[in-house]
C-alpha cells in the first residue's frame, strides 16, 4: 500500500510498505488536547511525536499504492529520522527532488524539532513570510498530498511540514473545505483577507491620515479625534506605538501563562491599563479603537508564523507613516508587495494563483467553489514536456 | 542578463491586461483631461472614444509585428528590418525617449508628492525611497515586474471605479452641449492628444519574447486598452461634467480638482482626493519600474553589458539626477506636452512602419 524508501548517507533502501507496521502506542501526553486552534468540523485526530504513528495515520487516511515515503537520517552527532511523504502520481517530480536535495544538504548536529528542518530548507531565511506550512492536522496533510505537495515528518515533532507553500495556503482553514454552503465559506474567506489587510495597514494608515493628511477625513470625524486627544500630551504615532506595544506584551504574557489564569490576568491587565491610560489622558480612545481593531483582525489570520510576519509589518508601516505620512505608508505597502512578488517556495511563486494569475486556482483559494469533490488547482500539478521547461524557467 | 537572455521567463498572454493598464496609467491620471479638453472642448469624450478605436487598431498591429518575431524584441529585429544603421538609430531613439520620459515622470511625481503629501520634506528622501523600491524590483527581471503589476491591479482599479461612480451624481449634462459645435477638426486633434498619452503600449514589443503564445495576445491586450480607455472616459466626462470646459483649461491638475468638487453628504469620507492619490502613487510607481526595466535592460542589450545590476543602479542614478535639470515645474508641464507628440512617433509610427517594411521585405523571425 505504502512504498517506503530508506535513505541513509546517499544509500536508498526500498522497503515494501510501512502500512502493515503495528500501530505504535500513543503516549499519554498525546491524549491531552492541544488547544492551538478551535475546530468546528473535521477530524479531531492530531499527529503525535512518534514518527511511526504519524506515518501510519497518513497511510490509513490515504491507502494508495502511489503513496511514497522516503526516510532520511539527519544530524552528525545524534541522528534523527526525517521522512518525506508524497503521492507519486500527483507530486511534481522537480519539487520532490528539490525537497529531498535540500534535506540531504542539511549539516546539523541534531534536529531538536521540525522547525530545524524548516529553517534549513526554506528558500529565504531573511523573509518574514513562512515558506513551509506547519500543521498538526492529518486531514490538512492529506489534502496537501492530494494537491501534489510534499509532507515532511520529523521524528519527535508533533507537527509536520508541508512544502511548497503559497500565501493562500497559509490563509486557508479546514472549515473552508468542510463548510456545507460554498457561499458562506467564500464570505468567510474574503473576510479573512480583508482582516489581513486591516491587520497590516490600519495603524500605519491611521497615523498617516491623522498626522499628515487629516484633510482627507470628514470634518466631524477629525473634530471628534481632536477632541478626544485634547488633553493627551503625546503625538498620535507615539500613542499608537505605546498601545501596540502593550497589546504585544499582553499577547506574549498570554503565551507563557497557564490558560486558566492567563486569560483572567490578560483581561484584568488590559482593562486596567487602557482604562487608567484614558483616564489619565496618556492615550486617546481613538487610538484604543484602532489598536483593538488591529489586534482582533490579526487573529483572523489562521497561520501563526504569518501572524508574526504581520505584526512586524504593522510596526514597519507605522514607522514609515510616522516619518512620511501617506507617501511612507504607500512605500511600505510597495516594499511588502515587491517582496511578495519575488518570493518563491520551492520554485512556486509565493502569490500563486494571484501572481502569476491562475484563474482555476482562485476558486479554492480566494473563493470556495461549489463542487462535490475536493477542489484542485494547477499550482503544484506536475507538468509535462515543454510545459515543464516553461513553467520551471518562469519560476 | 539582457532582455534577450531574460526571455526564458515565459508568461501567460493574459498578463498583458495588468501590464498595459499599469504601464499606461501614470501621472496623466491628474493631467491628461486638460490637454484633451483644450483641443476638443466639450467633445473631448468623443476624442476618447475615437482614440480608443484607433489605439486598439494600433495595438493589433503591434501584436502582429511582435508575432512576426516571437523570440525577439524590437531592438533585435529593427536591424533586420530596416538595416543596421537605421536599426541602431531606432534603438538609440527609443532609449533616449525612455530616459527623457522617465525623468519627466519622476519630476512630475516629485512635484505632486511635494504638494499632496510631503510639503516640508526634502525631495531627495522620497526619491531615494522610490529608487530603492524600483531598483529592487527591476533587478529581479520582467517576470517580477509583471507579478508586481498583478498584485497591484485591484488596488489601482477599485478606487478609480468607486470614484467614477461617486462623480456621476455631480455631473451636469448641459456642460456637454452643443455637440460638435466646432466641427470634427478639434475632435481629431483631441484624439491625437489622447493617443499621445499612451506611453507604455510600445512595451508590448519588448514583453512579446516572454509570452508563451504572442498570437493569442490580441484579446488580453485589447481588454487592457479598453479598461484604460474606460478610466480615461470617466476622467474626461467627470472633468467636463463637474468643472466645465473653461475651468479645466485653467486647472493644472484637473484630475484632482474634479475630485475635490465631488460632494456626497453622509458618505464616510468627505474628501475624495485620497481615492485618486493612492491609485496615482501605484500608477506612477509601476510605470517608473517598467521604464527603468526597459531602459536599463535595453542598455544592457545594446551595449552588451555584463553587469546587469550595475547598469540598473547607473540608469536609476542618471535618471534621478536628470530631474535636477528641469528649471521649473511650468517648463516641465510644457515639455511633457511636447513629449506626448514625440510619443506618437515611438508608440505608433515606428512600430507600424516596421511592420509594413517587414511585410514588404518578407522579414520574419524564427519560431
Amino acid at each position: 500500500m505504502f512504498k517506503f524508501i530508506r535513505r541513509n548517507r546517499g544509500q536508498i533502501t526500498e522497503k515494501p510498505s510501512c502500512q502493515p507496521r503495528e500501530s505504535s502506542p500513543i503516549p499519554l501526553i498525546e491524549v491531552v488536547p492541544r488547544d492551538t486552534q478551535a475546530l468546528i468540523r473535521g477530524t479531531k485526530l492530531r499527529f503525535s511525536e512518534d514518527l511511526d504513528y504519524n506515518l501510519t495515520l497518513l497511510a490509513q487516511r490515504l491507502p494508495n499504492p502511489q503513496l511514497v515515503c522516503e526516510e532520511f537520517a539527519v544530524g552528525s552527532l545524534a541522528q534523527r529520522k526525517v521522512t518525506v511523504v508524497y503521492l507519486k502520481n500527483r507530486a511534481n517530480p522537480g519539487i520532490v527532488q528539490e525537497v529531498k536535495d535540500r534535506i540531504s544538504k542539511i549539516k546539523a548536529e541534531t534536529v531538536l524539532d521540525g522547525s530545524y528542518i524548516e529553517r534549513n530548507i526554506q528558500d529565504s531565511s531573511l523573509s518574514p513570510f513562512p515558506q513551509v506550512e506547519v500543521t498538526m492536522q492529518p486531514d490538512v496533510s492529506e489534502s496537501a498530498l492530494l494537491q501534489g505537495r510534499v509532507v515532511i515528518v520529523v521524528d519527535g515533532s508533533p507537527e509536520v511540514l508541508l512544502a511548497p507553500t503559497t500565501f493562500f495556503d497559509l490563509m486557508d482553514t479546514p472549515e473552508d473545505a468542510f463548510m456545507r454552503w460554498p457561499a458562506a465559506a467564500t464570505f468567510f474567506k474574503i473576510a479573512r483577507y480583508i482582516m489581513f489587510i486591516i491587520a497590516v495597514s490600519l495603524p500605519g494608515f491611521y497615523i498617516a491620515l491623522t498626522s499628515y493628511n487629516s484633510d482627507a477625513l470628514p470634518t466631524q470625524l477629525i473634530y471628534l479625534i481632536l477632541e478626544s486627544r485634547e488633553d493627551t500630551p503625546f503625538p498620535i504615532y507615539f500613542e499608537a506605538f505605546l498601545m501596540m506595544g502593550i497589546a504585544e506584551a499582553i499577547r506574549m504574557m498570554l503565551l507563557r501563562l497557564p490558560s486558566q489564569v492567563g486569560s483572567t490576568i490578560a483581561l484584568f491587565g488590559g482593562i486596567t491599563l487602557v482604562g487608567a491610560g484614558i483616564y489619565a489622558n496618556f492615550i486617546s480612545p481613538s487610538v484604543v479603537i484602532i489598536v483593538t481593531l488591529t489586534v482582533i483582525s490579526s487573529f483572523g489570520i489562521p497561520n501563526f508564523d504569518l501572524r508574526v510576519a504581520v505584526r512586524l509589518f504593522q510596526f514597519g508601516t507605522m514607522v514609515l507613516s510616522a516619518f512620511l505620512g501617506l507617501f511612507g505608508f504607500a512605500m511600505g505597502a510597495f516594499y511588502i508587495m515587491i517582496h511578495l512578488a519575488v518570493l518563491k517556495s520551492f520554485g512556486i511563486p509565493y502569490m500563486t494563483p494571484l501572481a502569476p494569475l491562475e484563474a482555476s486556482g482562485l476558486n479554492h483559494t480566494v473563493f470556495r467553489e461549489s463542487t462535490e469533490i475536493m477542489a484542485q488547482d494547477e499550482t503544484y500539478k506536475p507538468l509535462t514536456g515543454s510545459q515543464t521547461k516553461n513553467k520551471r524557467s518562469d519560476n | 542578463m539582457s532582455i534577450e537572455n531574460g526571455r526564458m521567463d515565459k508568461l501567460d498572454p493574459k498578463v498583458l491586461i495588468p501590464f498595459l493598464i499599469l504601464g499606461i496609467l501614470e501621472f496623466e491620471l491628474f493631467t491628461f483631461a486638460r490637454s484633451t479638453i483644450e483641443a476638443a472642448e466639450q467633445d473631448a469624450w468623443l476624442s476618447v472614444l475615437l482614440g480608443t478605436v484607433t489605439v486598439s487598431f494600433f495595438v493589433y498591429l503591434l501584436i502582429r509585428l511582435a508575432a512576426r518575431f516571437p523570440k525577439e524584441n524590437l531592438f533585435q529585429y529593427s536591424g533586420k528590418v530596416w538595416g543596421k544603421p537605421l536599426g541602431v538609430m531606432i534603438t538609440l531613439g527609443y532609449l533616449l525617449f525612455w530616459a527623457v520620459y522617465l525623468s519627466t515622470l519622476l519630476e512630475d511625481a516629485i512635484m505632486a508628492n511635494k504638494i499632496l503629501f510631503l510639503p516640508k520634506t526634502p525631495s531627495i528622501i522620497p526619491m531615494v525611497l522610490v529608487a530603492v523600491g524600483a531598483i529592487w524590483l527591476v533587478a529581479y527581471g520582467l517576470t517580477a515586474v509583471v507579478r508586481f503589476f498583478q498584485l497591484n491591479l485591484a488596488f489601482l482599479l477599485l478606487p478609480l471605479l468607486l470614484l467614477g461612480a461617486l462623480s456621476l451624481r455631480n455631473i451636469r449634462t448641459e456642460n456637454f452641449f452643443p455637440i460638435l459645435s466646432n466641427g470634427i477638426g478639434p475632435v481629431v486633434q483631441g484624439t491625437l492628444t489622447y493617443m499621445g498619452a499612451h506611453q507604455g503600449i510600445e512595451s508590448i514589443l519588448f514583453l512579446a519574447p516572454f509570452i508563451t503564445n504572442i498570437r493569442s495576445s490580441v484579446k488580453p491586450a485589447l481588454i487592457g486598452i479598453i479598461v484604460v480607455s474606460f478610466m480615461a472616459f470617466l476622467q474626461v466626462t467627470s472633468a467636463i461634467g463637474i468643472m466645465g470646459v473653461e475651468n479645466v483649461r485653467h486647472s493644472i491638475w484637473p484630475g484632482i480638482d474634479t475630485i475635490s468638487l465631488i460632494d456626497l453628504p453622509g458618505f464616510p469620507v468627505e474628501r475624495f482626493e485620497l481615492l485618486l492619490t493612492l491609485p496615482w502613487l501605484i500608477a506612477v510607481f509601476t510605470t517608473l519600474c517598467l521604464y527603468l526595466y526597459l531602459l536599463s535592460f535595453g542598455l544592457v542589450q545594446f551595449f552588451n553589458l555584463r553587469h546587469r545590476k550595475a547598469a540598473i543602479y547607473a540608469v536609476a542614478l542618471t535618471v534621478f539626477g536628470a530631474t535636477m535639470l528641469f528649471p521649473n515645474y511650468a517648463w516641465t508641464i510644457v515639455f511633457r506636452q511636447y513629449l506626448s507628440w514625440a510619443g506618437l512617433v515611438f508608440i505608433f509610427l515606428i512600430p507600424t512602419l516596421t511592420l509594413a517594411v517587414a511585410c514588404i521585405r518578407g522579414r520574419r523571425g524564427s519560431r
